[in-house]
């Protein structure tokens, strides 16, 4: 490169940073309390792609992050704080129980929530999502996907057992569950056993004890609930069903259980909305790349990647707004009139009109011995 | 009224007058001065006043301010819910508390005082509120700091009661699994005690988990009670009742810790968490005793704070009573002022008008008036209608009658010299006809004529003037004149003049140069009547027809003088008896005159010497010639 065209190159970059334009982006999660590893790794992965695209963008993203503690009350007021300081979007808001709360007030602001990390069944109801736009498939999608693998799988009904938290999360998973059974002409969803412990606890013994009343030899237990509980009863629940095979949801750090449950893992199978990070699709080298370029001390994850995804997604269903001041209204309109795109799936689709959710695909993972998440062959679980 | 300005004014001279009339206009100029400096100094305190009066207004208007201020920040700090906000707004009732507005005017005025009073008393109420207020201040605040601390209180509860709970439902939890794990196991007989004891646990912890629940429920009645009695019930009975239930309840699980390692922590846990909750509950209720007993004096405050705003509010109505009569003071007063500068200005205009009409009668009645009479009586001396011995009347004793006394001493000087003047006037008239009759005598005696013959001429000539129609004084000056028309004889040779016999035609013709002679010595003279003489010397013998001497002048172009003179000395020379002969007889006389009428002698003049022939005789009869 001669003299003179890097002289001419900073001087166009000089005058493209005069002109750019920065966009605020909202986020509320849980920073500091129980599911700060999501909120945490969420927000990597939103950066990653926000900053790689910054580089090359005359509009430059600004991620703004408040955080509520996985409580709903503040989440509300950091929303409310968030508008107030002139955000055209949130992005990647986490959690269920606080999405309750806060997307009234956003109805009420008419401003987009995208790819919130939840898989509540309020974020894709008809009547109240007109401003929420979902990436990852519900909570019940997921575990009607597992219960209905299951019943496939020639898995009886009254084989599998429920341990759920005690909130929307643990509903929303419950009802998948229930109407994938129906789906498969069981209706006496009463007599399955169904364990349940209080949100924020570890006290799984009750429901451990529940399920322990099963009259029938169990199979599978299906969990929606989190980290800590999760261990801890797939520990104590190994005690008394040392067969037995655990199914768990997206939400669950595989880290963790790598960590924790090592000797079990084998009998461990999760469900993800995202790709497997082994695999050779064009979005994950992408994020692997760019992860490494802008937070070279992080490792790649599911929930980090799920953040660079729906970032990715976000930008690229604004990116025909034609306009040099960017504002809450325009991304409304945006994402209403999206086409189907591939964002590096290798399939292209749009939003579903009713649930406003982009992906309807899950993944279905283990974990190997060498600790690496392969997928999980539905085949395979049960010897026959 | 003249005459009465004159009489008043009499004794006084024309200078006093005017002295009098200035002093008298300088005195009104100066109480007009004066009264319209007074006026406008009044308006001047009016305006003052007035000034004075917007100052109170506004004044006014910023109590009202502050007033409004106090009472926002009333409301601020009873909606106030944080300690950081109600100490923003003791910062700004701290800046309000001073209250400098108040006049301090030294005006005199008794309504003024009286506004300084009211305002000193609204300011004193400001200020017993302004201490009021951060009275109320305070006590909120403290409101503030027990609310919140109950609430903190509230919250620790809360988290220990969830403490509580989870522990509770550990415990039911392990019991439940525990005699579940036994019971699918079906092992030995004491297996069954084991098991009845876990569901005793989990019976335990339901109880526990039943009371539990019920805390929230006293501290919400406590923390929402308005009454002290009512905590202090609840104190007594609901929550010992409780306390009781509780520590039975774990007394009793306490005996069955040893089923499990987790029972025994779970139970002190929940024991600490118990007595830490007992704790709070008993500093709820003494903060809640203080917070009601704040609240109670809040609301004294505040009924007091009432009661100074509403006498804040009747003092203020006052000052607007107070302002608006002072206001309304000062109109009346500028009413007043302008009413009697109208009133000022028109009484001085009229006495100004009086008194300048009074001057100008005066000055005409004491200048005009002698003036013009002085005037006319002058005039009366130039038409001679008056003698200048007459007096002029002195009417006052000023300049006028000095002025008169003055003309009538010059007039009575005038009159003596005029006197004296006459006198030697007709000494020279006397002297001068003297001279003259004598030079006419000194003429006849040189000649063969008598001494009266110049003495008759002379009278008929005046007699026949006269009747000719000439004037007295020309008729005078004829008379006068006339006795020298022989003059000229006086240079005629004796040898001529007094020849006996008749003259031959050489001495004829000297004989007949005495005419000319006569006119000659005469004619250098300025004198009237040496000028008739000289004419009367130079044209008595001329004739009518031209047929006379020296210059054989013709009718009229001979002066009247002459034509007089020649009849008065012919009909003299031959009515009267001379030496050398006797006097015509007059039928002679008559006839001579007759045949040489229109011929020698002026046919007018003749007519008129037959018409007046008696008269002629009287005279030649009078002055006959005594020899």
């Amino acid at each position: 490169m001669t003299n003179l065209s890097r002289f001419i190159l900073i001087i166009i970059s000089i005058f493209s940073f005069l002109d750019a334009k920065e966009i605020k982006l909202g986020m509320t999660g849980d920073f500091s309390g129980s599911i700060n590893y999501l909120s945490d790794n969420f927000k990597i992965g939103i950066e990653t792609y926000l900053s790689t695209i910054n580089k090359n963008s005359q509009n430059k993203y600004k991620l703004i992050t408040y955080d509520d503690q996985y409580n709903p009350i503040l989440a509300g007021n950091n929303v409310r704080k968030l508008i107030d300081e002139d955000v055209v979007a949130f992005i990647g808001n986490i959690g269920t129980p606080t999405g309750n709360v806060t997307i009234p007030i956003l109805n009420e602001n008419k401003i987009i929530s995208f790819g919130a990390y939840s898989g509540g069944d309020l974020l894709r109801n008809k009547a109240t999502n007109e401003y929420i736009f979902n990436y990852r498939p519900s909570y019940s999608q997921e575990a009607y996907f597992l219960v209905s693998n299951l019943l496939l799988k020639g898995i009886k009904p009254e084989e599998i057992a429920f341990f759920t938290q005690n909130d929307t999360y643990g509903d929303s998973g419950y009802y998948g569950a229930i109407k994938a059974l129906n789906d498969f002409g069981y209706y006496d969803v009463n007599k399955l056993q169904h364990g349940r412990y209080t949100r924020g606890t570890a006290n799984i013994e009750n429901g451990l004890s529940k399920i322990l009343d099963s009259s029938t030899k169990l199979k599978a237990i299906v969990m929606v609930s989190v980290d800590a509980p999760t261990i801890k009863f797939i520990k104590y629940a190994k005690e008394d069903f040392p067969d037995m095979k655990f199914f768990l949801l997206s939400p669950i750090n595989t880290s963790a259980i790598k960590k924790e449950l090592k000797t079990y893992v084998k009998d461990i199978y999760i469900t993800q909305v995202v790709p497997l990070l082994s695999s050779d699709l064009k979005i994950v080298t992408e994020y692997k790349h760019n992860l490494n370029e802008i937070f070279p001390n992080e490792q790649p994850n599911l929930i980090s990647f799920e953040g660079y995804i729906i970032a990715k997604l976000f930008i690229e269903s604004i990116k025909n707004i034609n306009k040099n001041d960017i504002l809450k209204n325009d991304i409304f309109e945006a994402l209403h009139k999206f086409e189907e795109l591939d964002i590096g799936f290798d399939f292209k689709i749009s939003f579903n009109k009713d649930t406003h959710q982009y992906s309807q695909k899950i993944w279905f993972i283990k974990i190997d011995e060498n600790d690496n998440e392969i997928e999980a062959n539905w085949n395979d679980i049960f010897e026959k | 009224m003249l005459k009465l300005l004159q009489k008043l004014t009499q004794k006084l001279s024309i200078k006093n007058i005017v002295i009098l009339g200035v002093v008298v206009m300088a005195f009104v100029i100066t109480t007009f001065g004066i009264t319209m400096m007074y006026l406008s100094s009044t308006i001047k305190y009016d305006q003052n006043t007035l000034k004075h009066i917007l100052k109170l207004e506004n004044q006014n208007q910023s109590i009202l301010n502050t007033i409004k201020d106090i009472n926002y920040l009333d409301s601020q700090i009873t909606l106030a819910k944080t300690i950081e906000s109600i100490n923003l707004i003791e910062e700004k009732l701290l800046l309000n508390k001073d209250y400098d507005f108040l006049v301090n005017s030294k005006r005199e005025s008794e309504y003024l005082d009286r506004y300084n009073e009211e305002v000193k008393k609204i300011s004193d109420l400001i200020n017993m509120q302004i201490n009021l207020q951060s009275n109320i201040y305070k006590s909120k605040s403290n409101i503030i700091n027990y609310s919140f601390t109950i609430n903190d209180y509230k919250n620790d509860i809360e988290k220990h009661i969830n403490i509580i709970a989870n522990e509770t439902e550990n415990i039911y939890g392990i019991s439940s699994l525990l005699s579940k794990r036994h019971n699918r196991k079906l092992e030995k007989e004491d297996n069954d005690l084991i098991i009845s004891n876990f569901s005793k646990v989990m019976t335990l912890t339901k109880e526990l988990d039943s009371s539990i629940l019920k805390l929230p429920s006293y501290i919400y009645t406590i923390i929402n009670s308005e009454n002290s009695d009512n905590i202090n019930s609840i104190n007594f009975n609901n929550i010992s009742q409780l306390i009781l239930l509780f520590e039975d309840s774990l007394l009793k699980i306490e005996d069955f810790k040893y089923l499990d390692e987790n029972f025994k922590n779970s139970i002190n846990i929940i024991n600490s968490r118990f007595m830490e909750i007992k704790e709070l509950m008993k500093s709820i209720s003494t903060i809640k005793h203080l917070l009601l007993k704040e609240e109670s004096t809040l609301k004294l405050l505040n009924n007091e704070k009432n009661l100074y705003d509403n006498k804040i509010y009747d003092k203020l109505n006052i000052l607007n009573i107070v302002s608006n009569d002072i206001k309304l003071d000062i109109l009346n007063h500028s009413d007043m002022v302008s009413k009697k500068t109208t009133l000022l200005i028109i009484i001085l205009g009229i006495v100004f008008f009086i008194l300048i009409i009074l001057a100008a009668f005066t000055l005409i009645s004491r200048i005009n008036i002698p003036l013009e009479f002085i005037l006319k009586y002058i005039d009366n001396f130039v038409n001679k209608k008056r003698d200048l011995s007459s007096r002029l009347p002195i009417f006052s004793d000023d300049e006028f009658g000095k002025l008169s006394n003055s003309f009538n001493n010059m007039t009575s000087t005038i009159n003596e010299n005029i006197t004296e003047i006459e006198y030697l006037n007709k000494e020279i008239e006397e002297t001068q006809k003297e001279v003259i009759f004598t030079m006419g005598a000194i003429g006849e005696s040189r000649s063969k004529e008598t001494g009266n013959h110049v003495k008759r001429v002379a009278l008929y000539s005046k007699v026949l003037a006269l009747k000719y129609g000439l004037n007295y004084q020309d008729a005078e000056l004829l008379k006068e004149a006339s006795p020298m028309h022989d003059i000229g004889k006086v240079g005629i040779p004796d040898r001529i003049l007094k020849k006996p016999s008749k003259l031959n035609d050489e001495e004829w013709e000297i004989m007949k140069t005495h005419a000319t002679l006569g006119y000659e010595m005469l004619k250098h003279s300025n004198r009237k009547i040496l000028k008739a003489a000289a004419i009367v010397a130079y044209e008595h013998h001329e004739k009518w027809d031209g047929s006379g001497y020296p210059n054989g002048l013709k009718g009229e172009n001979i002066h009247i003088f002459g034509r007089i003179t020649a009849i008065a000395d012919v009909f003299d020379a031959l009515g009267s008896q001379r030496c050398y002969k006797e006097a015509w007889p007059m039928e002679n006389v008559k006839k001579y005159f007759l045949e040489n009428r229109g011929i020698h002698f002026d046919p007018t003049l003749v007519d008129l010497f037959f018409e007046n022939i008696d008269e002629f005789i009287f005279i030649k009869d009078k002055y006959k010639d005594v020899f």
